[in-house]
């Protein structure tokens, strides 16, 4: 999952046209027709392949991701610039995942 | 391991209770990990052993007992893995009726809270158990008017540190409800079905006998526990047969559908499964280079319920992951549903699916019979037949309520110890559907809403009977119809298809609604006629609309399935926007 240390991180224009060509893969449709700033619910993505998009990502970006990310992004292009700034280390991944997944790991003071 | 008694068994711990279980699993093997959560990129493994289960749970339940009579209704805002085991068994160790619900989440909270406002308001708990994190998100959140914040919070975190060794817990009447199900079904209203404690002891011992479980089995499970499949399948049928569970949340199932056969595989799993759906997922989003150690073949047990069970997805996903150790025969479909309990019917574990083509013709006619030619084959898969003498299961013509000759579609009815005492609240619709009798007096019955037929004494779904269209005098079923159309026109995977009647002036009109992907909005006009040549040539009837709209315009259930009825009302609101007209 993690990057060869010496690649250079993903930049910005790299992450938006992967989501580009992945969102038209699940869509079926031609990568030209998903605008990089259209918002995420014009396209009508299910959500399982909003979730789905994530676990994608996660390998592509090296992080664990949240599941409800695309949800917290309008579009392609402001996800991307996010993430390549996290990947650049300008900003923390937020990783407070107060969903599905980070409270499974509630961990009980006695164990 | 603090505490003293927690391996013993007082008289009022019997094993004829939740938490007569969970003593005697400690009792056993206290060192047994009953519950491990899988270990995935994202984080450590936790696992709950049977001892240290037994001890908190007796801490939640006294904690929660400090201010909670016994018989509250106690709403579960958890997130899945242990959290919720320990939620759901301390709520009912303290006699509690614990309600699971899906918890808010962060980045859709407003979306996340409407189904529990609706629960709240249908049910009013007198509590909500939630975890530190969990509570603290929401409420940060929400308006201070939400019903939410009506009501006391009750943090896990505070009541796993009580140590409940010297606490009593009350008595157990198997009368009374163990939980409340809340279903996910396709329509606006919750219903939440109530499950007694002899209905889920009933049911379990049900699905101990189907499955054939052992000590030595391992379950895997990723359905979210606020479901029946999840919560009754997934957590307490391991905790009923003391066998150990790996769990994964839903989330990071459908984030990478591999790390479940990960997780079977790293488990040596023998017993797992969904619906349908889950099996497609794994065909379509699985890549090859991701088969590399993944090995199936301790999976003998794969369930499918819930859904109705594909002929196709069972070949695709049989074939796929053969290479990999996965064994056909492993595949289990069943039928159940939460007014059940959970599970109603299945096959013989170990023998696989029996698959059988039937007339789509003869079917949409009432009756299954031989298939005329290739186009007329809908391949059906068995799903199985009651388990044990204390179940039966009929079925029933909806109008005249007499029991069908063999070989004829109609409604499935069941009686038995896990038929539920009814939904909550609703005595008048209870009455109805949990007490129904035959025309000729027998009784009572679940009428289920699900049709089906028996061939050679196995029991095939073939729909809802609410799903049910008619057209011209003739019934046919809404699934049929939209299963027949979505391949003949290669729709996107993604777009679903829904066949609905709608009532306009007093006169029933069947619509089709297709969604397309924007490639297909230039070839609008062929499609649309496509759709009409497809209905009138398998089902010799003609749509009195076909509609095409965007991907995801549909409303879906969490789990992807269409809402139907809510489909209608949007389409007759006029709130479906149309593609290919003036586009």
């Amino acid at each position: 999952m993690e990057p060869p240390p010496d690649t250079p991180p993903l930049s910005e224009e790299d992450i938006a046209a992967w989501l580009q060509e992945r969102i038209a893969e699940l869509l079926e449709v031609q990568p030209s027709v998903v605008g990089q700033h259209d918002r995420f619910e014009t396209y009508g993505l299910g959500s399982s392949d909003a979730v789905f998009l994530t676990g994608d990502l996660s390998e592509l970006v090296g992080r664990p991701l949240s599941a409800t990310l695309a949800w917290e992004f309008l579009s392609i292009a402001d996800l991307a610039a996010y993430l390549a700034a996290v990947l650049r280390g300008e900003i923390e991944l937020d990783d407070d995942r107060i969903d599905w997944d980070l409270d499974a790991r509630f961990e009980s003071p006695h164990q | 391991m603090g505490g003293t008694g927690t391996t013993s068994m007082s008289p009022r711990e019997g094993p004829e209770s939740l938490l007569g279980m969970v003593a005697a699993r400690a009792a056993e093997h206290p060192d047994q990990r009953l519950y491990s959560m899988f270990e995935s990129a994202d984080g450590p493994a936790g696992s709950i052993t049977a001892a240290t289960l037994h001890r908190q749970v007796l801490g939640v339940g006294c904690h929660l007992a400090d201010t909670l009579a016994p018989g509250s209704r106690v709403l579960l805002l958890l997130p899945p893995g242990r959290a919720f085991v320990l939620g759901f068994l301390g709520c009912v160790a303290a006699g509690l009726v614990p309600i699971p619900a899906a918890p808010p989440s962060r980045a859709r909270l407003r979306q996340s809270l409407l189904p529990l406002a609706r629960i709240l308001a249908d049910c009013q708990p007198r509590a909500i158990l939630s975890t530190e994190a969990l509570a603290t998100a929401t409420m940060a959140g929400i308006e201070a008017s939400d019903p939410l914040l009506s009501i006391p919070w009750h943090r896990l975190n505070d009541a796993v540190r009580r140590d409940g060794g010297n606490w009593v817990p009350p008595p157990v009447d198997a009368r009374q409800p163990a939980f409340l199900q809340y279903t996910s079904g396709s329509t606006m209203a919750p219903r939440g079905v109530v499950v007694t404690h002899a209905n889920l002891l009933a049911n379990l011992a049900t699905i101990q006998r189907a499955f054939a479980t052992t000590s030595q089995d391992h379950a895997v499970v990723w359905l979210p526990p606020h479901h029946d499949m999840g919560l009754v399948g997934g957590l307490l049928t391991p905790l009923h047969g003391g066998f150990a569970v790996t769990l994964l949340t839903p989330q990071e199932f459908v984030q990478s559908p591999v790390r479940w056969l990960r997780a079977i595989t790293q488990a040596g799993g023998t017993i797992s499964g969904g619906p349908d759906f889950a099996y497609r997922m794994c065909v379509e989003r699985v890549r090859d280079d991701q088969l590399d150690g993944l090995d199936l073949s301790s999976w003998r047990l794969a369930f499918t319920g819930a859904e109705p069970v594909s002929a196709g997805t069972l070949r695709a996903f049989g074939e796929r992951f053969a290479p990999v150790g996965f064994r056909p025969s492993a595949f289990y479909p069943c039928y159940g549903l939460a007014e059940s309990t959970l599970f109603v019917s299945g096959g013989v574990s170990g023998r696989g699916p029996t698959v059988t083509p039937l007339s789509r013709l003869g079917l949409s006619t009432g009756v299954a019979a031989t298939p005329v030619d290739a186009d007329d084959v809908r391949a059906l898969v068995s799903n199985g037949a009651v388990v044990g003498d204390d179940t039966m299961l009929l079925i029933v013509d909806p109008q005249t309520h007499t029991e069908c000759a063999r070989g004829e579609v109609g409604e499935i009815w069941v009686r038995g110890p896990s038929v539920a005492a009814g939904y909550f609240g609703q005595p008048d619709l209870s009455r109805e559907r949990f007490a129904a009798t035959t025309a000729e007096g027998d009784g009572p019955y679940l009428c289920t809403g699900d049709l089906g037929c028996l061939v050679d004494g196995q029991l095939y779904v073939t729909g809802r009977l609410k799903d049910t269209l008619i057209v011209d005098g003739r019934t046919l079923d809404a699934h049929d119809v939209e299963e027949a159309i979505g391949p003949a026109i290669h729709a996107d995977r993604q777009g679903l298809t829904a066949a609905l009647s709608v009532t306009a002036s007093g006169h029933e009109r069947m619509v089709v609604v297709q969604e397309v992907g924007r490639a297909a909005v230039a070839g609008a006009a062929a499609l649309t006629g496509e759709i009409y040549a497809v209905v009138a040539e398998r089902f010799g009837v003609r749509p009195d609309d076909v509609v095409l709209v965007p991907i995801g315009s549909l409303p879906r259930t969490t789990s992807g399935k269409l809402r139907r009825a809510e489909a209608a009302r949007l389409l007759l609101a006029g709130e479906l926007r149309r593609l290919g007209q003036g586009l």
